[in-house]
């Protein structure tokens, strides 16, 4: 059964000009790995917070990507050895609470879209 | 006390890693978390924020120690 995944990478910042070849060397280790990779988002080049291996900026790249659970180990163990990824996070979102909460911001605009309706009335 | 921030702690509150705005309002001066007498959040929703700084500080949006 395939569940989803959010992997943040850190691409080395010297990168950001031809990032194909590399964002290319990701995706086919998901895919290698029977992953289906869903959504990307690129914030580009930004500065880190602290030095990452001794780069104070690193090319930002999010993917959103399902796959079994069994092979997410080896996309860790792959990735770990690609050079040009400096640091990568693979996270499973929790689906239930973003949709409590997104529910609930819904509910929360109706409110108040509700409350203005009735203060124009007044007026 | 007053309270710092009190995000909708009435409904479920969902805190994103890479939403690194809201984070840092949960953050003090020094990059720590701040305890949830000052956030006013529930235990459960404190729990999510703290799992969202981490994993924020893991991949360098945020510091661990703000040097100001």
């Amino acid at each position: 059964m395939k569940s989803t995944y959010e992997l943040a990478v850190l691409y080395h910042p010297d990168l950001e000009i031809d990032l194909e070849k590399s964002e290319a060397k990701v995706t086919k280790v998901i895919t290698d790995n029977g992953g289906v990779v869903t959504d990307t988002e690129n914030w580009g080049k930004r500065k880190t917070a602290y030095p990452v291996k001794g780069h104070e900026h690193a090319v930002y790249v999010f993917y959103t990507f399902d796959v079994e659970s069994t092979s997410v180990q080896k996309i860790e163990a792959t990735l770990n050895i690609t050079d040009e990824v400096i640091r990568f996070l693979i996270v499973k979102e929790d689906e239930r609470a973003e949709a409590k909460a997104a529910a609930f911001k819904a509910k929360r605009k109706v409110q108040e879209e509700k409350k203005e309706e009735t203060e124009e009335e007044e007026k | 006390m007053a309270k710092k921030i009190t995000r909708a702690s009435t409904g479920s509150v969902f805190f994103d890693y890479k939403d690194v705005k809201t984070l840092q309002r949960f953050v003090n001066q020094y990059g720590q978390i701040e305890v949830r007498k000052r956030t006013g959040l529930t235990e459960m929703q404190q729990r999510r924020l703290a799992k969202a700084i981490k994993r924020a500080r893991h991949i360098a949006l945020l510091p661990f120690v703000a040097n100001n």
